[in-house]
C-alpha cells in the first residue's frame, strides 16, 4: 500500500481562517496567537508498491477533475511523503512566529474522500485506488516556542468546553497536534 | 402581557423573521436582536430562540463560532434562571457546541450534531418527517401543551443532523432523564431507526434533546416552517394533511394553526406559567 498526500489552500485570502483568529486571540484571549492557516488535505491510498504508481493516478485526478482542487481557486501541491517540503504558496511561516503547530482534523465519517474514492475507480477507471481520506489543516502560528506553543496548540485543539478547545469536537472529529516544522517544512522536531 | 421573546440572529442565520412571526402568532412578542447589541438588552426577554440558517458560515463546524460568542454568557445565565432557549437546526448545532445541551455536566460538550449518514451518504437532505413526542410533556418547556406520544409532521432541512457522542452510554441516560424530547417516526408514531423516517442517523431516533432541566431544548427540525396549516403539504399521511387538504378552498382556516405552532405555543404556556 502507498499513499499520496494532496495539500490545497485558497489562493485568494482565507475568512475562516480570519475567524479562527479572532475567535481564538480575541474571544478566547489567546494572544500569543498570531496568525492562522487553513489548507485541506487528501491522503490517497493505493494498491500498489511503487510511489510513482501512486503519484501517477492522482495526477489524473488532479488533472480530469475538480474533486480534489480547483484551479481556478485553489493552489495545491502533490506530495509523495511528509518530508518533502510544501512550496511557499502553500505555507511559509509569517513574520513574527516563534513556534507554529498544525492540527490535523479528520471527520469520522468523512463522506467526501469516500465520493473522491467512488468516482476516481467508477470514472476514471482507477482500480488501485483502496481509500481518500480528506483533513482540515489549521496551522496556529504563535509568538512563544516550546513548550508553550505545543500547549497553545493542544489547547486549541479539541473542543472540550465552551471556550476550552475550538477547532476539532471529539464527538465526531479526531485530532492531531503536529509540528509545523516536520510537516509542512520537511524539518524534525 | 404577552411573553417577550428573543429570536437570536448571528451573522449568517435565515430563518428569523418566519420564526419571529411564528412565536408572534403564538401569541408572544417576538423581536429579532443581533447577536452583538449591548448585553443588557438580552436580559430584557423571557426566553431566546436561536434560529435555523448557517451562523459564520457553518467555519469550523455548524454552530462552533457562534457559540464562542459573548451573548452566550447571558443566554446561559437567563436559562439558569429558568427562561425557555429553543435552538432550532442551526441553532441546535449552537447549543450543542456551547455545551447546553445534553447539559449532564454543566458546560461541557457531550455530543456532536454530526453529519446525516441516514442516507447512505453524507449531503445535505431536506424533507418532511415525522415527530412523536418522547418525553412526559411538561418535561420541556417545548412540549407543555402538547400530548404524550403526540405526532407532529415538521420539515427538516439539514446537513449536519446527526445526534451522537463518544461518551459510552450517553443516550441511555438521556432515555432514562426524559431528556429526548422529540423522536423521528413513521407517520402512524411508531420510531424508526432507519431512513427515511430517521433522515440523518440520529442516535436513539432523536430530533430534538433538551436540558436536564428541559428549558433549553436544541431541536433540529423546523417548526416555524409549518406553523400554518397553509404550510402543511396535502399529500401528508396523518390528521395534518387532511387539515390541509379540507382546508384548501377557505383561506380563513389555511391561515389556522399548524403543527410547528404546537411548539411555539408550548413555549409561550411554559413562560406564562414558569417563567
Amino acid at each position: 500500500m502507498t499513499d499520496v498526500e494532496v495539500l490545497v489552500k485558497l489562493v485568494a485570502p482565507d475568512p475562516w481562517s480570519f475567524t479562527v483568529y479572532d475567535a481564538l486571540s480575541r474571544k478566547f484571549g489567546l494572544e500569543e496567537i498570531v496568525g492562522i492557516e487553513r489548507m485541506r488535505t487528501w491522503s490517497l491510498s493505493y494498491d500498489v508498491v511503487a510511489a510513482d504508481d501512486a503519484v501517477g493516478p492522482t495526477e489524473t485526478i488532479l488533472r480530469e477533475t475538480v474533486l480534489l482542487a480547483n484551479p481556478n481557486r485553489d493552489i495545491r501541491q502533490l506530495r509523495a511523503g511528509a518530508s518533502e517540503p510544501v512550496k511557499p504558496g502553500i505555507y511559509e511561516p509569517g513574520d513574527g512566529v516563534v513556534g507554529a503547530y498544525v492540527v490535523k482534523v479528520h471527520n469520522l465519517w468523512d463522506s467526501a474522500g469516500e465520493k473522491v474514492a467512488r468516482i476516481a475507480r467508477s470514472r476514471l477507471g482507477i482500480d488501485a485506488l483502496r481509500s481518500v481520506s480528506s483533513s482540515t489543516l489549521w496551522v496556529i502560528e504563535m509568538s512563544r516556542g516550546e513548550p508553550r506553543s505545543r500547549e497553545l496548540a493542544e489547547r486549541v485543539a479539541v473542543l472540550e468546553a465552551r471556550g476550552a478547545g475550538l477547532l476539532a469536537n471529539p464527538h465526531c472529529q479526531e485530532a492531531e497536534v503536529v509540528s509545523a516544522r516536520e510537516y509542512l517544512l520537511g524539518g524534525s522536531g | 402581557m404577552k411573553p417577550r421573546i428573543c429570536v437570536v440572529q448571528f451573522p449568517g442565520v435565515n430563518c428569523e423573521y418566519e420564526t419571529a412571526r411564528a412565536a408572534r402568532k403564538a401569541g408572544m412578542d417576538a423581536d429579532i436582536l443581533r447577536w452583538n447589541e449591548p448585553l443588557e438588552e438580552f436580559t430584557k426577554f423571557d426566553g431566546f430562540i436561536l434560529p435555523g440558517g448557517f451562523s459564520y458560515q457553518d467555519r469550523v463546524r455548524a454552530g462552533a463560532i457562534a457559540a464562542t460568542d459573548e451573548v452566550f454568557e447571558v443566554i446561559i445565565e437567563q436559562a439558569a434562571k429558568g427562561k425557555p432557549v429553543l435552538g432550532i437546526c442551526n441553532g441546535a448545532q449552537v447549543l450543542v457546541e456551547a455545551g447546553l445541551v445534553p447539559g449532564l455536566e454543566e458546560g461541557k460538550v457531550q455530543m456532536a450534531l454530526a453529519p446525516n449518514t441516514g442516507m447512505g451518504r453524507g449531503g445535505y437532505y431536506c424533507n418532511w418527517v415525522y415527530l412523536r413526542v418522547s418525553c412526559a410533556p411538561a418535561r420541556t418547556a417545548i412540549t407543555w401543551d402538547l400530548e404524550p406520544g403526540e405526532i407532529l409532521p415538521v420539515p427538516i432541512a439539514h446537513g449536519e443532523g446527526r445526534f451522537t457522542s463518544c461518551l459510552d452510554g450517553l443516550f441511555e441516560s438521556l432515555e432514562t432523564g426524559g431528556q429526548i424530547v422529540f423522536k423521528y417516526c413513521d407517520s402512524g408514531g411508531v420510531p424508526a431507526e432507519a431512513f427515511p423516517e430517521n433522515p440523518n442517523g440520529s442516535e436513539h431516533m432523536a430530533a430534538a434533546i433538551s436540558n436536564p432541566a428541559g428549558n433549553v431544548v436544541a431541536m433540529m427540525p423546523h417548526p416555524e416552517r409549518c406553523a400554518w396549516v397553509r404550510q402543511v403539504p396535502g399529500e401528508l399521511a396523518g390528521p395534518w394533511g387532511e387539515k390541509r387538504l379540507a382546508s384548501r378552498l377557505s383561506a380563513r382556516a389555511m391561515d389556522d394553526d399548524g403543527p410547528g405552532a404546537r411548539v411555539f405555543g408550548s413555549m409561550r404556556t411554559y413562560i406564562e406559567e414558569k417563567v
